[in-house]
């Protein structure tokens, strides 16, 4: 599939080819879209009025349409449970939860982590004016907010992968820019307790 | 001379109808009740917020974009009606607060920093830095989130959010698209009923899309079907009313000029009303011609007491008529006008009104009939066989004087009996109710639309006066740490308080702030590089930051300032069973007062119910006083049948379980104006048999103009119908049954 998408890229000029080459519809066909999988994070948090970025290592899970786990092991273990209409956050203080249904923002947000892990093709293109730019083995997908609701926590997202997505870089308002890059990635056998819990309430 | 002031008068009423229009609005007929200014504009504010806003709710049963499309076809439809309206939704709050929200924080945040440990306080930083979801503002704003919280929190307080171009809402699983639009006044309030049509096809529409629950809302919604009522009774009430008068006005004189003047009469006291009332208001409500239909029945008696009178010989001088009849005819004239004026004396714009309208219709019917009857020249008028027919007929009823003495004490024994039952079981009522006419399904869309839209109470609520903008501020914020102490389920409040401190306020929350960074600092430096920077309380001052939030246009409403330093604090989640207990929060507390709407309505109500009721006694001793002065011996025939025609009216109205309110006592009050005439016409009568024929015919007409009153949809005038129809028969059969006979001296 993919040698064939670069055949097509060779044989037409760079603007056409740009043009033509990749949409969310070929890019949804290209990922792999397990329903569960897990695998490793460092995410590196450039924050403004800090002169040190935040680097925390952690594992994630994903089961498709019901969540994501995102366990944060360095430099200080905790835990977040994103679901389409919760997010849990919890650590050895304390727990907090938040409605989705109470944050417009939040709720889109985890609408469209679910939905990017999964290549929810329909979920990207109604929240975002998308733009792509795909080279030999990786592609690039610029996301441009549409949604009030998420203009107010992005400025735009970069989305980088091949068959799986591979970084994530979120750039927000006030400055800060978030890098998440993926990797390890595998198919677990068990589905996390975590989500299972909220599948059952 | 009266012709040119009925003709000046119609001109006048029908050029204020070709530029105006009457009033609809249900609110314009409400007491006012004894309250303080600022109670005063409290309520001209909230009720004027949404005064032409239409609230419309669909429930979606599956794809929104369907209903949407729905909704849309039907604005176009009817875009002369109504218009689309912004709404705010939960983004533009938070957009229009995001500037303001670092100085803010919830009452719940500031226990948190108070009360968290060093431990507590770093875990809370480190979940908000490494959360995938970039928080809304940067670490050193607002490492704890609190600013964030205070946005959700103010947002959360608008259920409707927008999503991809649709206001959505969503309570127990249920999904509902919001739409808020605004009407034209003059399409909806002609009383066309054109907006309930509107809304039927909408309805019809929608099923037809699989969604079968439309809720509809607001003030536009209850003063158009108010209109379309009160055009209707005007027209059905007013024709049989016209109808009835012109079919007994034949059937008692059997002459077409007869009939023809009782119907200019009528016409003429219409246009003085109407234009007097204007005059003196500067508007009239539609409710005051629905009550105004009453004039025909009244205005009628002048003209049936003349041509009774006429009537009664060969006559050639018709000025004698007068000159006989006019003392009677003034005091009928004062007795139905002071009732009328006793009506005015209460806090109810629309019974001021009918007050005004009837007193003016009535003197201006007296006048006519005075100055323009002596003036025609009738060709002699032969002794009316049908007045002697009727008056023979009715003269064989029982009376008074025929009855045995065991009769006369086992009627007294009966009468008090009933009198006694009757007043003793009383069932006095005060109800805002009664005002209003609108279908029981117009009520529950009303609550149901509030409880979805979260929206606060109109009706209770607080009123908070300081001496300044800073204590009112500080009063506030301590009927919240009341509420945050004693929690009451569902309740929650809105006010300036949710978006600016005190001073005070601010300063202590400033300083928990950075009592918080400074303790988790040591860890932050390691961790990011530098620390968090302690922030200096806001070099703006107190007016200076209701400035900015005066600013912000999306917010404006959401301030309820009454001026400087007196703001209202508005309550959702109030319930009959926790009223007291939120009413109780704003004990003991200088300047707070509580203000509940529909209480002090019903106080109102129950008032001026109670002082008309003690005015009613002073008038019946009054009027007897000089109706015994006139009649002296026999002036017991002239007020007996009216005084035992009012009590024995309420007490059969008591007996069968009708509610005894402000409206029953001032159709009481227009009993003794309109019943005393027939017992002043009836003793000072010479003919007998031509008299009670003619009180015969004006009980019938008043008792059709007011009977029709009956069928009225506004409780307040059915009430009125059915007291006075039911006491015009007693009173008239009570004149019939204690006249004089011809054998008695």
């Amino acid at each position: 599939m993919i040698k064939k998408w670069l055949t097509v890229l060779c044989l037409m000029p760079l603007g056409m080819a740009q043009a033509l080459a990749l949409n969310l519809e070929d890019l949804s066909a290209r990922l792999d879209r397990p329903s569960l999988v897990a695998g490793s994070f460092e995410q590196e948090k450039f924050l403004i009025g800090f002169p040190k970025p935040l680097k925390t290592q952690g594992v994630y899970t994903f089961w498709a349409d019901h969540g994501i786990v995102w366990e944060t092991k360095t430099p200080f273990a905790s835990k977040m449970i994103l679901t389409p209409t919760q997010l849990r956050s919890v650590s050895d203080y304390q727990e907090r939860s938040v409605s989705s249904e109470d944050n417009p923002h939040l709720r889109v947000l985890n609408q469209l982590l679910i939905g990017l892990m999964q290549g929810d093709v329909k979920v990207i293109s109604e929240h975002f004016n998308v733009a792509f730019k795909d080279s030999e083995d990786l592609w690039q997908m610029l996301l441009m907010p549409k949604d009030k609701n998420i203009k107010m926590v992005f400025v735009k997202i970069l989305i980088e992968g091949d068959k799986e997505v591979k970084t994530l870089r979120f750039y927000s308002p006030n400055g800060d820019l978030t890098v998440i890059g993926l990797k390890d990635q595998h198919h677990p056998e068990n589905i996390p307790q975590d989500l299972q819990i909220h599948n059952k309430q | 001379m009266w012709v040119l002031v009925v003709l000046v008068c119609a001109f006048f009423t029908t050029s204020w109808f070709l530029q105006h229009r009457p009033q609809t609005d249900i609110i314009s007929l409400l007491p006012q009740s004894e309250e303080s200014y600022e109670q005063t504009q409290a309520q001209k504010q909230l009720s004027v917020a949404g005064r032409n806003l239409l609230t419309v709710l669909v429930e979606i049963p599956d794809d929104p974009y369907v209903i949407k499309g729905v909704i849309n076809d039907w604005e176009k439809v009817n875009s002369d009606l109504l218009t689309h309206h912004h709404i705010k939704t939960r983004v533009d709050i938070q957009n229009a607060v995001k500037a303001v929200a670092l100085r803010q924080i919830t009452w719940e945040d500031e226990r948190m920093l108070r009360s968290y440990s060093k431990h507590q306080l770093w875990a809370r930083f480190v979940n908000l830095i490494t959360m995938p979801p970039t928080p809304l503002f940067s670490p050193q704003e607002d490492p704890f989130g609190t600013a964030a919280d205070w946005m959700y929190e103010r947002a959360a307080e608008i259920p409707i959010r927008e999503v991809n171009g649709l206001n959505l809402l969503e309570k127990d699983n249920k999904r509902y698209l919001f739409s808020l639009f605004e009407v034209t006044p003059d399409k909806v309030y002609d009383g066309s009923g054109s907006l309930q049509k509107a809304l039927l096809a909408l309805e019809s529409e929608l099923k037809k899309v699989g969604s079968d629950k439309l809720i509809v809302t607001g003030v536009p919604l209850f003063a158009s079907y108010s209109a379309m009522t009160a055009q209707n009774e005007i027209t059905v009430l007013g024709t049989f009313s016209l109808i009835g008068v012109c079919l007994l006005s034949w059937f008692w004189f059997r002459r077409f000029s007869v009939l023809a003047l009782i119907l200019l009469v009528i016409s003429q006291a219409i246009a003085v009303a109407a234009a007097t009332t204007i005059a003196v208001f500067g508007q009239i409500h539609l409710i005051t011609f629905v009550f105004g239909t009453t004039l025909i029945g009244i205005t009628v008696d002048y003209s049936a007491h003349y041509f009774g009178k006429r009537f009664e010989a060969r006559r050639t001088n018709s000025n004698n008529i007068v000159k006989e009849l006019f003392p009677s005819l003034v005091l009928a004239l004062i007795s139905t006008v002071i009732a009328f004026l006793v009506m005015a004396n209460t806090p109810m714009q629309g019974m001021q009104q009918m007050a005004v309208f009837c007193s003016s219709g009535v003197f201006s019917a007296f006048a006519a009939v005075l100055l323009w009857y002596p003036c025609i020249r009738f060709k002699t008028l032969d002794n009316h066989h049908t007045l002697q027919t009727i008056g023979s007929f009715i003269e064989k009823f029982p009376s008074w004087s025929r009855l045995s003495e065991l009769s006369k004490m086992g009627l007294l024994i009966a009468g008090a009996a009933v009198i006694i039952i009757g007043l003793v079981t009383l069932k006095p009522s005060a109800r805002l109710q009664d005002l209003n006419n609108s279908p029981p399904q117009y009520f529950q869309d009303a609550l149901l639309s509030s409880e979805l839209i979260n929206s606060t109470s109109a009706t209770q609520f607080f009123i908070v006066k300081g001496d300044n903008l800073e204590d009112l501020l500080q009063k506030q914020e301590l009927l919240y740490h009341r509420l945050a102490a004693k929690p009451i389920d569902g309740v929650s409040f809105t006010s300036l308080a949710d978006w600016m401190m005190s001073d005070a306020r601010m300063q202590h929350v400033n300083d928990i702030k950075n009592r918080a960074r400074q303790s988790i600092n040591p860890q932050v430096e390691e961790l990011l590089g530098s620390p968090l920077v302690d922030r200096e309380v806001s070099t703006l001052t107190i007016d200076q930051r209701l400035q900015v939030l005066l600013d912000i246009d999306d917010l404006k409403d959401h301030l309820n300032l009454l001026d400087s330093s007196t703001a209202m604090v508005l309550v959702r989640g109030i319930t009959a069973e926790n009223l007291l207990r939120v009413k109780a929060l704003g004990d003991h507390i200088d300047g707070v007062t509580w203000v509940n709407y529909t209480q002090n309505i019903s106080m109102t109500l129950r008032h001026y119910r109670d002082q008309i009721a003690q005015l009613l006694i002073f008038s019946i001793m009054a009027v007897v006083v000089v109706l015994a002065i006139r009649f002296k011996r026999e002036s017991w025939r002239a007020f007996l049948p009216t005084v035992l025609g009012v009590s024995l009216t309420l007490a059969i109205l008591s007996l069968l379980g009708a509610n005894y309110t402000i409206f029953t006592v001032l159709a009481l009050i227009l009993l003794l104006g309109l019943g005393f005439d027939y017992g002043i016409f009836m003793t000072s009568a010479n003919r007998q048999k031509e008299t009670v024929a003619t009180i015969t015919f004006a009980a019938l007409t008043t008792l059709l103009s007011f009977g029709l009153l009956m069928l009225s949809n506004t409780p307040a005038l059915k009430t009125f119908g059915t007291t006075v129809a039911l006491g015009q028969c007693i009173i008239w059969a009570m004149t019939v049954f204690l006249r004089k006979e011809k054998n008695e001296s």
